[in-house]
């Protein structure tokens, strides 16, 4: 063998050799996997992530045993600080965690990491709805009565109030919120209650609270998913009620015309934008590009697999929509490009 | 209903479901022993495991641990006066002072007995109470839970301590404390110190293991002796009988104790927290003679024994009948009704009856049981009373160790118990009860909403004026008044009756003065810090710094006024404290735990605790061979089996990982040591 050949043979050999070390960083057999979720344990999204750890470690090589740590606080922070700083690198820690691009975009205190540096496996938007005491809102038109509505939020500025408040001014209601609700546990006692009238909630909030059949309270209208060019997605036929308007279909019906102008445009891009990823599975940065590609793939796999389709239902309710591989990491990356109007609408909305 | 009825019982009993109930009581003992554990952790690990079980299998594990830990939390307390739970903080009043004494065996016998008998109690008004359970719920809307709140924490100041001045101090600290951290509906971090870990507000298990936990630890370990300062093993079962006995004797006070916990349990928020103390303050203020109140009367420990069992019966009507759970424990079943498509609601009372009923059977069933288990265990139990302290005081170690920890899996977790732990020892050694502090900190966060979301509905303070409101304001201005009159009477005849506190029972007068002068301190600069921000922001904070300022500076005045009378008394005080070697032996044993933090940084808990507890046990407890062998590694074993096996906490990544992995041969695996 010449030294040529030699050389070849060495090039082979250790190309061979690292293509294996990939192979085999990419099988996680006898791997625990942890997903760090940022969720209270006994949530909505605590439960969301422990369903979808039992089923995502059998679309994985070598099918890892998956587990659940949660690790609440900061709005999702903590979770997405810790896996950022101290999360390892070869695939075995994700998150789980709700993503606070407001946060992210106002650098709050206690942000410490950067979605951009991190690499997103999958994401979900979840269906959202304006629901109020029928007593209060007995039609769409009272919604614009001289009267204000009280709104229980947890505050104008975190996402869920942000876009529910948008969707509030798009219809021009006549509405006063009362933030520092913790959660909309704590909203739906207060509506009980008749202390404050409505609330905005994500649909398993809603229907976990109170559910279509709820004697005092009801769904007044739901928040429409966007495509990229800010079209309306159809309804989410298996999910909501045909009885139940979009909130540009109760526009329509209260003033006679479809909504536009700055608010809408502000509620288009913010629903688009921050509350179409508002579930998100991340890694560390850092990660090989071929070990992101089979989580990416797990990820679509789990979230088609009929068997956590069915146990989701079962569970919780019907599942949210997942977005491709595509959607997820254009989200990720271009939720800082805010136009000037939608910016000074958001302004407007958060110091209310 | 009677054929529901029966047919719930019968769920209960079936196979395999009464084999998950039994399952669940033992867990649920477990959790509720071991403090910084509780029942919360035990649905965490347990949820996952119902997804596929039928509704009476999932309900009967899952009451069965929730329904218990009210019953094993008596242990700490008694033994090292450490709250099991936070809904055992009164037992400690009284039932520590019985272990001391060598009668521990008595306070279990009446704590078991009128535990299981609050159970039931709670168990049967869940049943009848279901239907009627609205119109109460509905009533206690933001600003009477705020107001019930306050009536709780003055009822708690004036309970438990000497002086009531120090209590409304202490609790003015907890409130200032429960503000760390983002406020409620604004992104402005308050007090955090630059510091990220604080963004969030200071954990409670750290806070309460540190204030608590710690210091008694600490007593134990420099006493050097055991829990028990009389010799009194030879009355295990006779003890046990008699506590008994003084349970049945006092039926009236346990059914009242009882129903203030079911009505209290029903109030969404509070539950837990706040009963023990005021079905506490019910017997003191109800008895004639309350002159041995926080001496080791057994009232002091059938009282908050009946109403915090009671409790979890009342705090599952608005979870079963409305979906409104109460607290994180409740919230935690009512996700696992709902995993079994049962919907909170009329249903749960109709279609769902025989459920609900099961629900109701459960809970009887297992505090009957929870209570007949530990009753056989407890003249055991009562028996570490009597054992060597330093045996005792490594294991309990490794448990709050742990416990703070898994508050946050992050180094702020373990600072935070030390500095508590040192701020718990200067005040049980300064005369300051503790009590106030922890139940205003974990009453803070419910307050401060309550009372913004009250100032904001009603756009003003209009509230005050509610009916309830009234009430609960004429409850607080009572319990003042007859704090003041107690204090007053105590002060003519001079007979030290009616002082009620965790205290030392000398107090040292420079940490007392220390503790009054670092107040000051705090509560000023909390106050200048809070005027740069906007309303809402400020406002809770400063009603916690304003009076406790006054108040720290009207204590300082009348203190200094004494120390005025007495020429050199300060110098005196100084010299005493400095030569006291309780104070130094206390400044080794927080060097011990500095040394075992630095330690787990480099090597990782896994190695560090064990090599603390064989440490502790050589130099303090001055064991020798196997034995000391044995115990780290039964520790390490407890880390390695239960807490990463099992719990799958995160742990220290330590410095030193690469070259310890480098020692480890091939087929160790690496989580048996890091």
């Amino acid at each position: 063998m010449s030294i040529k050949q030699k050389a070849q043979f060495l090039a082979v050999a250790l190309a061979l050799a690292g293509a294996a070390t990939v192979a085999q960083a990419q099988d996680f057999a006898g791997k625990i996997i942890t997903i760090i979720n940022s969720n209270p344990p006994g949530s909505g999204g605590d439960l969301h992530g422990r369903i979808f750890a039992k089923y995502f470690g059998r679309h994985l090589p070598g099918t890892p045993e998956v587990i659940v740590i949660n690790k609440t606080g900061g709005s999702g922070a903590a979770a997405m600080n810790f896996v950022y700083e101290t999360g390892t690198k070869d695939g075995t820690t994700l998150c789980y965690c709700g993503f606070d691009a407001a946060a992210v975009i106002a650098e709050a205190p206690g942000i410490r990491y950067v979605p951009e540096n991190m690499d997103i496996i999958g994401s979900a938007v979840t269906n959202l709805v304006f629901a109020a005491r029928k007593d209060r809102v007995p039609d769409p038109a009272s919604l614009t009565d001289d009267s204000a509505l009280l709104i229980g939020g947890r505050g104008a500025g975190s996402a869920m109030g942000t876009m529910g408040n948008l969707g509030l001014r798009v219809l021009d209601a006549n509405y006063r919120y009362i933030p520092g609700y913790g959660g909309f546990s704590k909203i739906s006692a207060s509506m009980l209650a008749d202390e404050v009238h409505a609330g905005h909630a994500g649909l398993s909030g809603f229907l976990r609270f109170f559910g279509w059949d709820h004697e005092d309270i009801g769904a007044v209208y739901y928040h429409p998913v966007f495509d990229a060019q800010g079209a309306e997605l159809p309804r989410d036929s298996a999910s909501l009620p045909e009885t139940l308007p979009s909130i540009s279909e109760l526009h329509q019906s209260l003033h006679g015309v479809a909504p536009s102008g700055q608010w809408w445009d502000a509620y288009v891009w913010y629903r688009s934008k921050i509350m179409s990823a508002t579930i998100a599975l991340t890694t560390p940065p850092g990660l090989e590009p071929g070990l992101v590609d089979v989580l990416q793939d797990a990820f679509q796999k789990t979230t088609s697999d009929p068997e956590y389709l069915a146990e989701y239902r079962e569970t919780i309710s019907e599942p949210p929509t997942f977005n491709s591989t595509e959607m997820s990491e254009s989200l990720f990356s271009g939720f800082r490009d805010m136009p000037a109007g939608v910016a000074e609408a958001l302004q407007e909305i958060v110091s209310e | 209903m009677f054929s529901e009825f029966i047919s719930g019982a019968l769920l209960v009993f079936e196979w395999p479901a009464f084999g998950y109930l039994l399952l669940g009581i033992l867990v649920g003992l477990w959790l509720g022993a071991v403090p910084g554990l509780g029942g919360g952790l035990g649905i965490v690990l347990a949820l996952p495991f119902t997804y596929g079980m039928e509704p009476a299998q999932a309900i009967a594990l899952l009451l069965g641990i929730y329904a218990v830990t009210a019953t094993s939390d008596t242990i700490p307390s008694v033994m090292l006066g450490i709250p099991g739970t936070a809904s055992s903080q009164a037992t400690v009043l009284d039932g520590h002072p019985l272990a001391r004494s060598g009668k521990a065996a008595r306070a279990f016998g009446a704590a078991f007995t009128v535990s299981a008998f609050g159970g039931i109690f709670g168990a049967l008004m869940l049943a009848v109470s279901l239907p009627l359970a609205l119109p109460i719920i509905l009533k206690f809307n933001n600003p009477e839970l705020f107001m019930l709140a306050v009536a709780g924490l003055v009822m708690v100041s004036s309970l438990s301590g000497a002086s009531l001045v120090k209590g409304l101090i202490g609790a003015c600290l907890g409130l200032l404390l429960s503000t760390v951290g983002y406020a409620d509906d604004a992104s402005i971090p308050r007090y955090w110190l630059g510091t990220p870990y604080l963004l969030d507000s200071l954990p409670l298990i750290p806070v309460v293991l540190g204030l608590f936990a710690v210091p008694e630890l600490m007593d134990l370990a420099l006493r050097d002796s055991s829990i028990s300062r009389v010799d009194n093993r030879d009355g295990g079962s006779g003890e046990m009988m008699a506590g008994v006995r003084a349970a049945l004797r006092e039926w009236w006070l346990v059914l009242r104790c009882s129903a203030i916990g079911v009505y209290i349990g029903m109030i969404p928020g509070l539950g837990g927290a706040v009963v023990d103390w005021i079905a506490y303050g019910h017997a003191f203020q109800s008895s004639k003679d309350n002159s041995r109140f926080g001496k080791g009367d057994i009232r002091g420990v059938i009282a908050p024994e009946a109403a915090n069992n009671a409790v979890r019966g009342g705090a599952l009507i608005p979870t079963v009948a409305f979906g409104i759970p109460g607290s994180a424990m409740n919230a935690l079943l009512l996700s696992a009704l709902l995993i079994q498509g049962l919907q909170p609601g009329r249903a749960m009372l109709t279609t769902n009856l025989d459920i609900t009923f099961s629900m109701v059977w459960t809970i009887a069933i297992a505090n009957v049981l929870a209570a007949g288990v530990l009753m056989v265990w407890s003249g055991y139990i009562a028996r570490l009373a009597f054992l060597p302290s330093h045996w005792i005081v490594p294991g309990v170690m490794l448990f709050v160790l742990m416990g703070a920890w898994s508050a946050n899996f992050h180094t702020g977790d373990w600072v935070s118990l030390l500095a508590f732990s040192a701020i718990g020892f200067v005040m049980k050694r300064g005369g300051w009860a503790r009590p106030p502090v922890i139940l205003a900190f974990i009453l803070g966060g419910l307050m401060e909403n309550s009372f913004l979301l009250s100032w904001k509905i009603h756009q003003g303070v209009g509230w005050l004026t509610r009916p309830i409101v009234v009430v609960l304001g004429i409850v607080v201005v009572l319990t003042i008044a007859f704090a003041i009159r107690t204090a007053r009477k105590k002060a003519t005849t001079s007979t030290g009756n009616a002082s009620l506190s965790d205290a030392d029972d000398e107090e040292d007068m420079t940490l007392s003065l220390l503790t009054a002068v670092l107040l000051a301190v705090v509560f000023a600069g909390a106050c200048l810090a809070a005027l740069a921000w906007p309303t809402f922001v400020r406002a809770f904070p400063l009603i916690a710094a304003v009076p406790g300022l006054g108040l720290v500076l009207v204590l300082l005045s009348g203190q200094s006024r004494r120390l005025a009378r007495v020429p050199g008394a300060v110098k005196v005080a100084l010299q005493a404290t400095i030569a006291d070697t309780t104070n130094r032996k206390a400044a080794m044993f927080f060097g011990y735990l500095l040394a075992l933090f630095a330690a787990a940084l480099f090597i990782g808990q896994k190695l560090a605790i064990p090599a603390f507890v064989a440490i502790y046990l050589l130099r303090w407890g001055r064991f020798r061979g196997a034995a000391v062998a044995g115990y780290a590694c039964v520790c390490w074993a407890i880390l390695v089996l239960f807490y990463d096996r099992l719990v799958h906490i995160l742990w220290i990544r330590p410095v030193l990982a690469q070259p310890i992995d480098g020692l480890v041969p091939d087929w160790l695996p690496l989580w048996l040591i890091h």
